[in-house]
């Protein structure tokens, strides 16, 4: 059975990686993420985990290590943050592209300069559009789950899968966490047997010249791996309630049913209007909450069956893209367009760089959002 | 999908496509060869410990047989050099160890303990080098030393007839009577003298030269004659008194069946001297219940005994008095009773680069001896050699039996180690064998293997390729007990420990077969084979250097790719 241990977020990616068998292990450190590689490596010492560690010279070779140890069959993990995941980009879009069941944590960190190591979106959210499945978590008990599934998701789908977390946040605050042990999680990782897999006794070559007719063959497959991924985290995360009796999919919504007004939020900035929307309940308001946990793929057609109900939906980012509005309420007011009476999208952008998102600030989202027309680029919330 | 006959590989539409790019036809006809402009050569180099052995042996390749635990080949590759390794692993000062690359690392591979262990089980397993067939040829070697008895046994071995002689009774040389049994146990030397002679050799004992033999007259009932007559006429002290009674040579002391136990009441010994003779001299004597001072010339650091000896002693109890210039021998009755001494001061180097003692005026020092040992170096014994044959103390052949008689060892200046005698000795017996038509042993057998003779320094070694592996150290016998008895001084490896530090082996410059080139070329371009049967197959090798960069014992170079 499984044990209820103590354990930070990162503490948290590192049971998960041991308890989901991985081979190889490769990351450089950074801030806020180098707790998890440090925690693995004691659960290598102890015996937890039998994962070989690729020492490397930066984040790009980390994930080039992975991604030769992926392409072989082994199951393996990275680890990074911020300017580390930047750094990475290329080899972001390599792993996809070669279709590689990589996992990999990313701890949120603002981006430099000015240099900042709080907890920030725009590093993972700057990745969008490389083709990797994407993951919000919400707490160290999601971060955990969410960590063990990618690596069940990843061989299924041959996709990556980042596992997002807000730094310190989660990162760096201990909660009740409980670990499942190896036999509960039985028959949920497969061994990846893609036909691409190398292997010396079926040599081939891998990445090679493709004409435009056949790249565009592969991004569609890409595309609709991502389609079939939607189909595939749900069908896990009733798994997961079946085993375990918790855990969301696509996304998780609260008191929505009957709401005049919906929150959309993702992270741990989700769990703190969950409270605040409890407290808008009591005094009488009609409020919900909508958690996005998957990105990537984003679950558009989840979003379409839930918000609808109400007269306003507003969306706090903790991040920007600049010249346009937050991220997620780009997505949201694109999952709603060319729906019938769809309700109007605020944008909110708040708790950048680290800043934290209080009660008070969600009331301050709601309340804007009820005296004001949307305006396209959102508002900047700042106490 | 569909590969049609001409090769081009046919969709049948978009899903048809595979997710990822995508080969598997072979692209062994890409020939990345071309590029390169230089090209790596797989070649073993000289290790340094082969590099600094007077002998002449192939320190590397018998390390690693025996680390193997293989005995028996090992036993081969070192009797191909050295018929003694038990010995010269008990007494050889192995200038190997000094140059050995993991001393620059954890602490150098203690090769004198392993090759005692290995010479120990050589003996044990019984591992003879085959002879070769008879072949008539006669050869005299006189003087069953180190040098003489190394000779005698390669020209046996190589098909000849050997006839050995010895002003004494016993093979051994010094090996017998100049070097004490708590640093040469008898029994071993006894086993390798008598393994050295079985292949066709005869001891002929207690023939003196110009007592009982003559060289031309050997050179004329021989076809060849080597003279190893070695080094052993004591050196006068040069001072009033030393015809005393109580007055005597180090190598006679030494090489006396039983220890002078009959000493006066007082047993006070002083030794003159600073060399190896000098310190066994010393040795014995306090083994033989004596008060021991040995009186130096120069300072201690310019002693040319064996450090390891000079450690030993003292920690046996001897004294050492430096900078002493023996004066007198004070007797009382005819008997020594002091030696007197003048201090002395460091003056301007000698022709060794030691400073030249200079006496002190008036500075005495006088040590009460009740027996003085005159240690302080040997001469040549010019008995029975004609006058013209020897230049400045060294034995020279007239130019009249140039290729007949060949004079090695000390006497003929060789450089003063067992292991000098033994190099000597082989290869002087290689000179022979090949005009006598005998199989001739291996003059060098680095090259002989294919070694270059370049060496392969510190800078040809990848240290953290190499598990790191501290040394195992040996030990010796307590002081105390040991001064009680003749006991060896210095412990051995048992098999298990001499086969663990002989894995602390770099191999250094020698390809091991460790397969690191092959896994790390980016363009699996080195073919594999057996440890130095390695190559590059040029048609793939780009010439990057990865496999010379990262060979941790140099076995490769890269040179500018030849040809056109």
């Amino acid at each position: 059975m499984g044990e209820d241990r103590l354990l930070t977020g990162n503490e948290a990616v590192a049971w998960a990686v041991a308890r989901a068998g991985v081979q190889v292990a490769a990351a450089y450190p950074i801030t806020p993420q180098t707790s998890i590689i440090e925690t693995l490596a004691s659960l290598v010492q102890k015996g937890i985990s039998r994962a070989e560690y690729v020492p490397v010279e930066s984040e790009h070779s980390a994930l080039a290590a992975c991604i030769g140890a992926a392409q072989a069959g082994a199951r393996a993990f990275t680890a990074t943050s911020g300017q580390g995941l930047a750094l990475m980009h290329e080899l972001i879009h390599w792993a996809a592209g070669a279709r590689l069941p990589v996992v990999l944590a990313a701890v949120n960190r603002a981006l430099a300069p000015g240099w900042n190591i709080w907890a920030d979106q725009n590093d993972t959210l700057s990745q969008r559009d490389t083709g990797w499945v994407q993951i919000y978590c919400e707490n160290a008990q999601d971060v955990l789950d969410s960590t063990i599934q990618a690596f069940a998701l990843a061989p299924r789908l041959s996709l990556p899968v980042m596992v997002v977390l807000d730094a310190f946040f989660l990162s760096h605050t201990a909660e009740p966490v409980s670990v499942p042990a190896p036999e509960e999680l039985g028959g949920l990782i497969p061994t990846w047997e893609a036909p691409w897999r190398i292997d010396v006794d079926r040599p081939k070559a891998v990445g090679g010249l493709v004409g435009p007719a056949e790249y565009e063959s592969m991004r569609a497959k890409l595309a609709a791996a991502h389609q079939a991924a939607l189909g595939e985290i749900a069908d896990l995360s009733d798994v997961w309630r079946r085993r375990f009796g918790r855990g969301v999919g696509l996304i998780d919504c609260h008191r929505c049913e009957d709401a005049d007004e919906i929150l959309v939020a993702s992270g741990t900035a989700a769990s703190t209007a969950r409270e605040a929307v409890d407290d808008l309940r009591a005094r009488g308001h009609r409020a919900g909450l909508v958690r996005v946990r998957t990105f990537r793929p984003f679950p558009a057609a989840a979003l379409r069956a839930v918000l609808p109900v109400a007269g306003r939906v507003a969306v706090l980012d903790r991040n920007c893209s600049y010249g346009a509005s937050g991220i997620f309420c780009q997505e949201v007011r694109a999952a709603l367009s060319g729906v019938r009476d769809s309700p109007p999208v605020h944008g909110f952008i708040a708790g950048m760089g680290g800043r934290d998102v209080t009660p008070r600030t969600v009331e301050a989202a709601f309340q804007a959002a009820a005296v004001a027309e949307p305006v396209p680029e959102g508002t900047w919330l700042r106490e | 999908m569909r590969r049609l006959a001409d090769g081009r590989i046919q969709f049948e539409g978009p899903a048809d496509v595979p997710p990822v790019a995508l080969s598997l036809s072979s692209t062994a006809f890409n020939r990345t060869g071309d590029w390169r402009s230089r090209e790596p050569v797989f070649g073993d180099l000289t290790p340094p410990c082969a590099a600094a052995c007077p002998a002449g042996q192939d320190v590397v390749d018998q390390v690693r047989l025996l680390s193997q635990g293989r005995v028996r080949e090992a036993g081969q590759v070192v009797l191909a050099a050295n018929p003694f390794p038990a010995i010269t692993g008990r007494v050889c000062p192995h200038p190997c160890t000094a140059a050995c690359n993991r001393g620059k690392m954890e602490g150098p591979v203690d090769i004198p303990g392993v090759e005692r262990a290995l010479g120990d089980l050589v003996l044990a397993e019984r591992v003879e080098l085959p002879r070769s067939p008879e072949t008539g040829a006669r050869v005299a070697v006189v003087g069953a030393g180190p040098a003489g008895l190394t000779a005698a046994h390669y020209l046996g071995l190589g098909g000849c007839e050997v006839t050995l002689y010895d002003r004494s009774d016993r093979p051994g040389g010094l090996l017998s009577a100049g070097i004490p049994p708590y640093r040469l146990p008898r029994a071993v030397v006894e086993a390798e003298v008598a393994r050295a002679l079985r292949p066709g050799v005869r001891f002929a004992g207690q023939r003196w030269l110009g007592r009982d033999l003559e060289v031309e007259a050997l050179s004329r009932e021989f076809d060849a004659v080597l003279l190893a007559v070695g080094r052993h006429a004591p050196r006068r002290l040069g001072v009033p008194g030393e015809g005393a009674s109580g007055v005597v040579d180090g190598l006679e002391l030494l090489s006396a069946r039983e220890p002078p136990l009959a000493a006066p009441a007082r047993r006070r010994a002083v030794v003159v001297g600073g060399g190896n003779t000098a310190l066994d001299c010393a040795r014995s004597l306090r083994r033989a219940g004596f008060e021991v001072t040995v009186a130096y010339r120069r300072g201690r650091a310019d002693m040319p005994a064996f450090a390891d000896e000079v450690q030993e002693a003292l920690e046996e109890g001897v004294a050492l008095e430096d900078w002493l210039l023996p004066a007198e021998v004070v007797t009382r009755e005819g008997r020594a009773s002091a030696l007197r001494c003048l201090r002395a001061r460091p003056g301007e180097p000698d022709g060794s680069g030691r400073p030249r003692p200079v006496p002190v005026p008036g500075s005495e020092r006088t040590l009460d001896a009740d027996l003085v040992v005159a240690a302080a170096g040997e001469e040549l014994d010019r008995g029975g050699l004609p006058e013209s044959w020897v230049e400045r103390g060294r034995v020279v052949p007239g130019p009249a039996f140039a290729g007949r008689v060949l004079a090695i060892g000390d006497c003929a200046g060789a450089g003063g180690t067992v292991a000098h005698a033994i190099g000597e000795g082989r290869r002087a017996a290689a000179a022979l064998a090949t005009g006598l038509g005998c199989a001739a042993p291996a003059t060098n057998l680095l090259a002989e293997r294919g070694a270059a003779p370049e060496v392969a320094g510190f800078e040809r070694v990848r240290p953290a390729w190499h598990r790191p592996a501290v040394p195992w150290a040996r030990g010796r016998e307590d002081a105390v007990l040991r001064r009680q008895d003749e006991r060896e001084v210095r412990l051995g490896f048992t098999r298990e420990e001499a086969l663990r530090e002989a894995s602390r082996c770099l191999a250094c410059g020698t390809c091991a077969g460790c397969e690191l080139c092959y896994q790390l070329c980016p363009d699996r371009a080195v073919v594999r084979g057996a440890p130095g049967a390695y190559s590059v197959d040029a048609s793939r090798c780009k010439g990057c250097g990865v496999c010379v960069e990262e060979c941790p014992r140099g076995a490769l170079a890269l040179r500018e790719r030849g040809g056109a």
